[in-house]
């Protein structure tokens, strides 16, 4: 059993994994805590069902629209709610606020259009499961990890190795400081939101595919769990955000059937408090003074 | 805009007066339960800002879970006033006392930890309480939550009209406001002042970072389960779901729109946030999307809050020291 | 300045139309017949409550009408107006017309008691009828019952409930004989094999769970796993799963709502788990076979509300076969359980209003005295004295993604 729920909790935290990825690149750039992030989330996954039904089940023009539309949103959210709080020079938690309400605008603008029920969601990847002693994995499994970690490497090429990845890490360290040295400091942070948002949308398909159901909550659910992973790993640390989600997905796999389903999440955040007075700035995070 | 200020200002003792004048005397005007509640429900707000301010405002801790102090304040009360029937005025007491112990837990690790680091550590607590909450079955009696909470009585003299309720929750706000403003006050405001702006800063000058932040945690861990202990008294009912994490974001949500840092902003944030969602109700399903464009417009037209950066301490000064002439901008 | 806040606003508009526009024609159809009704007779609720005694009948009524169980609330709003339009164009109650005052609580308790004072501030409300979940409605009884007036629950299935006041009642079962008569059912069913029971932890789910495992284990079965999990936390149950695996049951029992339940159901099939599965009336809903698929073929539904199908129309009961065309012609849609209880609970006050007249103490006791009514949701007894009531337990099993009567057993 141990190791079934090993596979298990790397699963759900391959998930969380996916959705952290997104997180943390905005994140890491901005300082922000962005709370419509599983938002996001929830409506790329909607907008690949919605599409591929209008599409007559052509399912994988639905999800390349999805991401292209959901990226396009995270943009038009920085436009919207957050660039002007920067010009002014707002306070964090100001802005932290302003994604709240972003948050709670898409979630019940979803509602209203789409309906608060569960929608099936179709798996187009039927490609059927195999066991290892007694331990069952299905391929989607597999997948899942897979595409998280070659989502982390690719990012990470993308921030440490191109110049509008020079760009984002010079935003990140001092956004007035790469506005002198001829950065444009916006389209920067237009950009950050775009991936974050595609890879948002990413996650969301993946996630539909694989419980084969979504709703509106479904995003307001995992953001909590996802902010808990990105700090657990190190704020804006790629790597990091892949290790806090699996690490959290693992223990409350194994937390919820040796110890107690009922406090599974008390479990996972009882371990991440732990980590963090041991280790402030997270596993893999590098020691920097932060004010929020 | 300038001009009211400075009028409020100077006139600070009367407009206090006679705003509490008109608390005082709202209830004997109105006579709709439901209006009354709805006064009581925005009071327990105004607390619950107004301490989350201490720490959030003030000090400069960002809390996420500032709703777990109000669970366990509740759940004290409704505990020991059913299974021990201990008088209502003990139960707060004992509630702020629990209260105030779990803050002291809490402000341990922030001692450590700033930022959104801390920020997800207190989320962290508050789901962990509520688990606690929903899990302890013999303590809590978990989902089926706690019924027929004894209501508060003095001398034999049932406290439960309407009224009575509206006047208790009056002079818990008020006894609030002065606590956290005579904090404020003392040295140790200006200690978590110091703390806030810059806390290396504010070590070498000799502030005792580890006594000041543990006591702001304490402080507004209390007064939080305070409010927690007459809401149990006041609704006699009380289940895990009043004490769920989005209820902690509301609460930092009306600091923020009050104007961080500003006491009477706390106040009109957790009046004005608590009444928005009752007007918008005939907007059926609509009204959560334009609370949330509310909450957007806000933060886009007013970053730092109704009265936020208004200091009318200062203004008063500025006012008695020379002839206002609106130079300085809001 | 103002460019900039003029440019936010249309961009937050364009977002929302965006949003809003693309899959409007889907699921608006049914909300907004809905919440029109709740809109104009919730917001006139204030302007003619001095008219007490005047030729209307005033009626509150609260549900989740937004946010994630809106759903349930909604139909729940949609066959009372069905009921009261239909009484309203036959004359009304003695010449009176009857008006439903709405109001939404989005299934949050605090919101309840809210709504509960508005509706006690209102003289000429006798009666309110809501909410969905036990906790709205539990949270709103005190409030009724210190202002003396009837409340009527649809779907309160709290034990406690009907203790709550003198003037409290509902028509669901309680969940102590809902749980006792499930397992005395599934006892009978599988033949005593060894259960494995995942349940919701809430008020329905920790009640129904440990009353069904006691009658379980009394009967002489065994429940070799019994394992929560906590709603809107995640929707991985893998991990229970596994260990329930473990365990080798011969029958796995979920108490959960269709969501969560049929993610369970598919999840339980994925990891290889083979057994009887069954599962209580809370997971009926269209939805549920959509989402679980064949992943719950041959699932035993134990229930005491009915489910009804495009042939219930045609049905030999003639006021069920009225209801449900009716409910399908007005909105689209074949109505579950959850309106046919709440189309029972505005008939029997009505009737009762045109027998004793609009007061709540005579209605009270005329409600007591209810004894067996057949509803379009089921044969509904009241006990005189506990005023608790017994329900016929209704056996679906799903077949080929449809759902198939089984038996009905009736109430003792």
């Amino acid at each position: 059993m141990f190791f079934q729920q090993v596979v298990n909790g790397l699963t759900i935290g391959s998930m969380y994994a996916l959705v952290a990825i997104g997180y943390t690149m905005v994140f890491g750039v901005l300082k922000l805590v962005n709370f419509s992030h599983g938002s996001v989330f929830m409506v790329g996954a909607y907008l690949t069902l919605e599409l591929s039904l209008a599409l007559g089940g052509n399912f994988f023009l639905a999800a390349a629209m999805s991401l292209v539309l959901t990226g396009m949103l995270g943009v038009v959210i920085d436009r919207a709610a957050l660039r002007r709080l920067r010009v002014k020079k707002a306070d964090r938690i100001t802005a932290l606020i302003s994604t709240l309400g972003v948050g709670t605008i898409l979630d019940n603008a979803v509602m209203i259009g789409f309906g608060s029920e569960t929608k099936a969601f179709p798996n187009v990847l039927q490609l059927g499961r195999f066991t290892i002693g007694t331990t069952v994995i299905s391929w989607v499994q597999v997948i899942i990890l897979a595409l998280a970690l070659v989502l982390m490497a690719i990012m990470s090429v993308i921030v440490y190795r191109t110049q509008m990845g020079c760009a984002m890490r010079a935003t990140s360290q001092n956004a007035d400081a790469a506005r002198l040295m001829g950065i444009n400091v916006n389209q920067v942070i237009a950009f950050t939101f775009f991936i974050g948002s595609l890879l948002a949308s990413i996650a969301g398909t993946m996630y539909g595919m694989y419980y084969e159901a979504i709703d509106p909550l479904m995003g307001s659910v995992i953001s909590m769990k996802t902010f808990a992973c990105v700090v657990l790993g190190g704020v804006g640390v790629l790597p990091g955000a892949m290790l806090g989600g699996l690490l959290i997905g693992v223990v409350e796999a194994v937390g919820a059937s040796y110890i107690s389903s009922g406090y599974r999440d008390a479990i996972a955040f009882a371990i991440l408090i732990l980590v963090l007075v041991l280790r402030p700035q997270g596993i893999l995070g590098k020691k920097v003074a932060d004010k929020l | 805009m300038n001009s009211i200020y400075q009028a409020l200002a100077k006139r600070q003792g009367l407009v206090q007066i006679l705003l509490l004048a008109a608390a005082a005397v709202f209830p004997l005007l109105v006579s709709n339960p439901y209006v009354i509640r709805l006064s009581i429900l925005s009071g327990i707000f105004i607390i619950l800002s107004l301490s989350l301010n201490l720490l959030t405002g003030f000090s400069g801790q960002i809390s996420l879970g500032h709703i777990a102090f109000y669970g366990i304040g509740a759940y004290t009360a409704a505990i020991l006033s059913k299974n021990f029937g201990l008088n209502f005025l003990l139960c707060m007491v004992a509630a702020i006392v629990v209260t105030a112990l779990f803050g002291l837990l809490l402000g341990l690790p922030a001692l450590k930890l700033g930022g959104y680091y801390l920020a997800i550590v207190t989320l962290g607590f508050s789901e962990i309480v509520r688990l606690v909450e929903i899990n302890w079955m013999e303590l809590t009696n978990g989902p089926l939550g706690i019924n027929g909470i004894p209501k508060p009585a003095l001398f034999g003299i049932k406290l439960s009209s309407p009224r009575a309720y509206y006047y208790m929750c009056l002079l818990l706000v008020v006894l609030t406001i002065v606590v956290i403003r005579n904090i404020l006050e003392s040295r140790i405001g200006y200690a978590l002042g110091t703390i806030r702006g810059d806390e290396n800063a504010a070590k070498f000058m000799g502030v005792n970072i580890f006594r000041y932040k543990i006591m702001a945690f304490m402080v507004s861990a209390g007064i939080a389960g305070l409010a927690g202990a007459f809401f149990a008294q006041y609704v006699t009912f009380i289940d895990p779901t009043s004490f769920a994490s989005d209820q902690s974001t509301l609460v930092l949500i009306m600091v923020i729109f009050g104007g961080i840092g500003s006491l009477p902003g706390s106040v009109i944030g957790a009046v004005v946030l608590t009444l928005v969602p009752e007007l918008l109700r005939s907007l059926m399903e609509y009204r959560m999307l334009i609370y949330g464009v509310v909450l957007v417009f806000m933060m886009l037209v007013r970053p730092e809050g109704l009265l936020g950066k208004i200091n009318f301490k200062h203004i008063r000064q500025r006012c008695t020291a020379e002839p206002p002439d609106g130079k300085e901008g809001s | 300045m103002k460019k900039t806040i003029k440019l936010v606003s249309v961009g937050l508009c364009l977002l929302l139309g965006l949003l809003t526009g693309c899959g409007g024609e889907t699921a608006s159809a049914d909300t907004d017949g809905g919440s029109a009704g709740g809109n104009t007779s919730g917001s006139s609720s204030s302007g003619s409550s001095s008219e007490d005694g005047g030729d209307v009948i005033r009626i509150g009524f609260f549900a989740p009408l937004t946010g994630n169980s809106m759903q349930y609330g909604v139909s729940f709003q949609n066959a009372i107006n069905m009921k009261v339009d239909e009484l309203n164009q036959a004359g009304g109650i003695d010449g009176k017309q009857i008006e439903i005052v709405a109001f939404d609580d989005k299934n949050d308790p605090k919101e309840a008691v809210n709504i509960a004072n508005k509706i006690v501030a209102d003289p000429s409300i006798q009666v309110a009828i809501g909410s969905f979940s036990s906790s709205c409605s539990m949270a709103a009884a005190p409030v009724f019952d210190e202002a003396g007036i009837l409340h009527l629950g649809p779907t309160a299935s709290h034990p406690d409930f009907v203790n709550m006041g003198d003037k409290a009642f509902t028509i669901a079962m309680p969940m102590k004989f809902e749980g006792a008569a499930d397992a005395e059912y599934a006892y009978k069913k599988t033949g005593g094999k060894d259960m494995a029971v995942i349940y919701l932890n809430s008020d329905y789910g920790v009640s129904h769970s440990s009353v069904f495992k006691d009658a379980y284990e009394a009967l002489g079965g065994k429940v070799v796993a019994f394992e929560e999990f906590i709603p809107g936390q995640t929707k991985d149950f893998t991990p229970i799963i596994t260990k329930i695996k473990q365990e080798n049951p011969g029958a796995l029992f979920v108490i959960a709502d269709y969501s969560d339940g049929a993610n369970i159901f598919k999840q339980a099939k994925n990891l290889e788990l083979n057994c009887d599965l069954i599962g209580p009336g809370m997971l009926i809903k269209d939805e549920f076979i959509d989402v679980a698929g064949d992943a719950v073929d041959g699932l035993l539904m134990l229930s005491t509300l009915p489910i009804y199908s495009e042939e219930d129309r045609e049905n030999e009961d003639s006021a069920k076969a009225a209801f449900v065309s009716e409910y399908q012609d007005l909105y689209g849609v074949i109505p579950d359980g959850f309106p046919a209880n709440a189309y029972d609970c505005i008939t029997l006050i009505t009737n009762m209003i045109s027998k004793v007249g609009y007061d709540a103490e005579a209605l009270a006791g005329e409600f007591r005295q209810v004894g067996r009514y057949e509803g379009v949701s089921g044969n509904i007894a009241v006990d005189p004295d506990t005023k608790e009531v017994k329900r016929d337990l209704m056996v679906y099993t799903i077949v080929n993604g449809k759902y198939a009567v089984d038996e009905i057993v009736p109430s003792t």
